[in-house]
């Protein structure tokens, strides 16, 4: 196998020689050897290159028959720059770490030009506070099976870059609603029941900033939808410094292809902010309506996710938590014989408060 | 825990043998009301509580409540949701009308007679 190896970036210590890492807490560069601190901006001209750059190329040829047809198409082998060893990471990866020194790497082509992030969201929180979210995210939990809580051991922890694609759009809506008022009074030994119809029109626009959509088949869409929102105020301008310590990912799928997902966001919200002006009716029905989006900007943005992963009862469970907010989710396993349990027992109860509830109305000649 | 689920279903047991009872105490009374009028047997119910009654209403709105609880703490466990709208990225005062227009097109008017229990009350 012919293998055209890519650059690896990784940072060094200029004091020790350590490999250092971004630390979420002071927002700078530190060595985990010998706890020097080193400011983002020092390290910017590291990513000077990487604007004019293009984007690495690859020639992977099959020999001996070891590997089969296509399989090493996704697949780049990198050496790592401290102790030589064979990275294997996949196309897309962004940044890693050497499997056998633990050295983190960024794969420069992989952000070099087109591929550039236009900006990245620092990691706010770190490793600790993922793991405190998870235990918090356990807790009043009736139905989570005891053993889960008690057995569960976190495989894996890690901090990712994911890339999203963020829009920038306006909508122009032309809404239509058919609405009533009713009235009801009674007269003698009738009661009149009055609607009014009325036909509802509303047009104008609304700005949306920022919708983001991920750019990475590999995370689960749903997934980091549920970690949202990011506080885009607080992204600074891309540099590879901040990958270091972290995973990351480039995008797979491109702006044209998430820009659809946007789009219908972009139109649900701007439906029910029209749908809000309309009020005072005791009904109100859609009939009819235009959105068209407009005016859109995008950029290439990395937000920081934790990643939490682990197994029970042969099935796997993701949990991830927003690097920024600490926004965390993650689906938990139900006891359904906690469920059949609670249930009786909350039966048991409301019966017998309703009957009690039932025997002093009657005891007070329902005056109660 | 488990004490209180005994507890609370020992509550219930005791409901149940005292709407058995109440039966039993009706059925009595029916009997010795059709021994001493034999030709005309009349029952005559001042109370209005119906203690068989009142424990399957209880037993039905228990169950019910119980219920929307138990499927609320399930809901809990989920948390990973497809986010359909952008609400969140709506820019501030960003939203600007520029028709707003609610015209009034007819009136229906329907007229439903009082029945006399509802007018009672």
């Amino acid at each position: 196998m012919v293998i055209k190896m890519s650059e690896l970036l990784s940072y060094k210590c200029p004091c020790c020689d350590g490999a250092i890492t971004f630390d979420s807490t002071t927002q700078m560069m530190k060595c985990p050897f010998c706890d020097t601190e080193f400011s983002l901006e020092t390290l910017q001209g590291f990513d000077e290159d990487l604007k004019a750059s293009a984007e690495d190329a690859f020639d992977f040829a099959a020999s001996d028959g070891a590997w089969a047809e296509g399989e090493t198409e996704d697949l780049r082998i990198y050496v790592c720059q401290s102790c030589g060893g064979e990275i294997v990471a996949q196309e897309t990866t962004g940044a890693d770490f050497c499997p056998y020194c633990g050295n983190s790497v960024v794969m420069k082509g992989s952000f070099a030009g087109d591929l550039r992030p236009d900006f990245v969201i620092p990691f706010k929180l770190d490793k600790n506070a993922a793991k405190a979210a998870l235990k918090r995210h356990m807790e009043k939990k009736p139905l989570l099976p005891k053993a889960f809580r008690s057995e569960n051991r976190i495989e894996e922890i890690r901090g990712v870059y994911v890339p999203f694609w963020v829009y920038d759009a306006g909508a122009d809506a032309d809404m239509r609603y058919r609405a009533t008022r009713v009235r009801t009074w009674t007269s003698g030994e009738y009661r009149h029941i009055q609607t009014s119809y009325y036909s509802i029109t509303r047009a104008g626009s609304i700005h949306f900033e920022k919708v983001p959509v991920d750019g990475s088949s590999k995370m689960a869409d749903d997934l980091m939808e549920s970690v949202e929102p990011y506080d885009f105020s607080q992204a600074v301008d891309f540099q590879t410094a901040y990958l270091s310590g972290y995973l990351a990912e480039r995008y797979d799928v491109s702006a044209e292809d998430s820009r659809p997902r946007a789009e219908s966001r972009m139109k649900k919200a701007a439906e029910d902010a029209f749908r809000r002006t309309v009020s005072g009716y005791n009904t109100v029905t859609s009939e009819s309506g235009s959105i068209r989006v407009r005016d859109g900007v995008r950029k290439y943005v990395l937000y920081p996710v934790w990643i939490l992963n682990t197994t029970w009862k042969n099935e796997k469970y993701t949990f991830a938590m927003n690097g920024q907010t600490g926004k965390f989710v993650g689906n938990l396993p139900t006891d359904s014989g906690l469920f059949v349990r609670y249930l009786l027992l909350l039966t048991a109860i409301f019966s017998v408060c309703t009957f009690a509830v039932q025997w002093l109305w009657n005891a007070f000649g329902g005056s109660l | 825990m488990r004490k209180l689920f005994l507890l609370t279903w020992m509550a219930m047991l005791l409901l149940l043998c005292m709407t058995v009872q109440a039966y039993a105490i009706d059925y009595a009374d029916i009997e010795y009301y059709a021994d001493e009028y034999a030709d005309d047997v009349y029952i005559e119910d001042n109370s209005s509580f119906d203690m068989g009654t009142a424990v399957l209403i209880s037993i039905g709105v228990g169950f019910v409540l119980a219920l929307i609880v138990t499927l609320g703490m399930k809901s809990k466990m989920t948390t990973v949701r497809s986010q359909d709208s952008a609400a969140a990225y709506v820019r501030e005062n960003s939203l600007h009308l520029t028709v707003q227009n609610d015209r009034f097109l007819y009136t229906q008017t329907k007229r439903v007679r009082i029945s006399n229990n509802q007018r009672n009350k």
